[in-house]
């Protein structure tokens, strides 16, 4: 049990941000903050003096901090990536015109005038609307809904994470006319696969943990269910983006998870995660890449790696199985070609 | 002295008649009245049938007391899809209904009203693939195969996929 938190001005400002206003109730924040899940390993890996991206970093770090921050992308290079929408076919153009008007017809979505389009669609994730694209002729218009891209790149929204660097862009450019010239879905495509610094990196997460509080807390406030205590790392649908060259799997937590089986194989330069497996309480399973068969079974922390042992990770590998009595979540270590590690959260 | 009951005629002409601070939830309303004055003789709402006329009465009788929206662009940055109890139990009716309240609501230029049913909507399409929307909403598949093509193009360039 905490008895106090301290947390510096800048910090406060920062989570403040993400509330708006009467949504910050300080005792469901407190309650927010002892749910966070103790994770030694990722600050610290970010910043390890060792590690290779801290090493090539020449700067110092008084020149590559701003505001608090570490170095950021400038948005013109997030966005040299880009490419352009695909060209639009006559037909749906034509169709997207007299959708807006209200007509009788089987999807009750085309009855409704663009505006309120826009209104649903701001409330769900992209992922979700892209559906309703396909589903609904109604919704069809969306992609071209400026008001609707835009809403992206709210605080909380999906694309939040990149407002310093719009705000720096904007102060280049000289505000207003800038913005107004902004065209956000194509930074949106832009920003699904990201290049990212150890900095910008920083930066996305310590977003991620920002809005993972203030969505706790107010979940906690309203008696609602919570988010998944990750502290928003692996709440895939938080950012819809990923670093280039990686990829995602997803897995969905259904129920608690009672265990965790990790298996680990040694075939290129070092051993790296091959798969991970969940048991939920309800008996189901959920498989994250693979294991090999004839893997050797452990149950447990044993101490099973003795010097004078060989190599276990060689073909057909380790499989780890632990015991979760709380699941909140885990952190992966990654290296360029592999997963080299995963921490479960205490 | 402006007159406490109001008449208010549906577009299928039946009459019904409300208190004036639940008629004033309307926004189009509110205007109109500053600009008649008292009257006597009943409004007609126009797009609007009976039984939904009711039921945005019913949600503005429940909702009368609330503070007026500031019509501050502030407070809907932060989107969430959370609704009271009440209005959850309100807004339980079948999906025609479902659709002619946004729209009365939207028509009558009643905020509140349009907001818990937006997320209404919303709450029903969260997560689920295309084909289990056109499920939930009894949406036909009428696009053609071009345009389903289209679409796919564009969602797919969307999330640069």
């Amino acid at each position: 049990q905490t008895d106090v938190y301290l947390i510096h001005d800048l910090c406060w400002h920062r989570l403040l941000g993400h509330f708006g206003p009467g949504e910050l109730h300080l005792g469901s924040l407190f309650e927010a903050l002892e749910l966070l899940p103790y994770t030694p390993g990722y600050s610290h890996r970010t910043l390890r003096s060792n590690s290779p991206l801290f090493l090539r970093t020449s700067f110092e770090h008084q020149d590559i901090r701003r505001d608090g921050r570490f170095a950021l992308p400038v948005l013109e290079e997030l966005m040299r990536l880009g490419r352009d929408p695909p060209p639009s076919a006559p037909s749906t153009t034509r169709r997207r015109r007299t959708s807006h008007r209200r007509r009788p017809g089987r999807d009750g979505f085309q009855r409704l005038p663009l505006e309120i389009i826009e209104e649903i669609a701001i409330l769900l994730p992209t992922r979700d609307v892209l559906h309703l694209r396909c589903a609904s002729r109604g919704f069809v218009a969306i992609f071209s809904s400026r008001t609707f891209w835009e809403t992206r790149f709210e605080i909380d929204s999906e694309r939040g994470f990149l407002l310093p660097v719009l705000r720096n862009y904007f102060e280049r450019r000289g505000g207003r006319q800038a913005e107004r010239e902004m065209d956000w879905r194509l930074l949106y495509h832009c920003t699904c696969k990201l290049s990212c610094s150890w900095g910008f990196r920083l930066e996305i997460g310590t977003w991620a943990v920002l809005r993972w509080i203030r969505d706790t807390a107010m979940a906690l406030h309203a008696g609602r269910p919570r988010p998944l205590d990750f502290r928003g790392m692996g709440l895939y649908h938080y950012e819809n983006s990923l670093e280039r060259g990686t990829y995602r799997e997803v897995v969905e937590i259904h129920a608690p998870v009672r265990q965790i089986a990790v298996s680990v194989m040694h075939e290129t330069a070092r051993p790296s995660v091959t798969g991970l497996e969940f048991f939920f309480e309800d008996g189901s399973r959920a498989m994250l890449g693979y294991s090999c068969r004839g893997a050797r079974e452990i149950h447990g922390e044993t101490r099973w790696k003795h010097e004078d042992m060989p190599n276990p990770y060689f073909y057909p590998g380790v499989r780890v199985t632990i015991d979760i009595e709380n699941f909140h979540g885990f952190s992966v270590g990654r290296d360029e070609a592999s997963v080299c590690g995963v921490m479960i959260l205490p | 002295m402006s007159a406490t009951m109001l008449t208010f005629e549906s577009n299928d002409g039946v009459q019904i008649t409300i208190a004036r601070d639940v008629a004033e939830r309307s926004v189009l309303i509110k205007n109109m009245l500053e600009d008649l004055g008292d009257t006597v003789e009943a409004i007609p709402i126009p797009n609007v049938n009976e039984a939904v006329l009711r039921k945005v009465i019913e949600w503005c009788e429940h909702h009368k007391g609330d503070p007026p929206s500031t019509g501050d662009d502030d407070d809907s940055r932060r989107k969430t899809t959370d609704i009271d109890e009440w209005d959850q139990k309100f807004m339980q009716v079948d999906q025609e209904m479902l659709f002619e309240i946004i729209l009365a609501a939207n028509y009558l230029d009643i905020k509140g009203l349009l907001d818990v049913g937006c997320k209404t909507v919303a709450n029903m399409i969260k997560g689920k693939s295309p084909e289990e929307i056109r499920k939930t909403f009894n949406i036909q598949n009428d696009f053609t195969p071009e345009e389903e093509d289209q679409i796919r193009r564009e969602n797919e360039w969307a999330e640069d996929r």
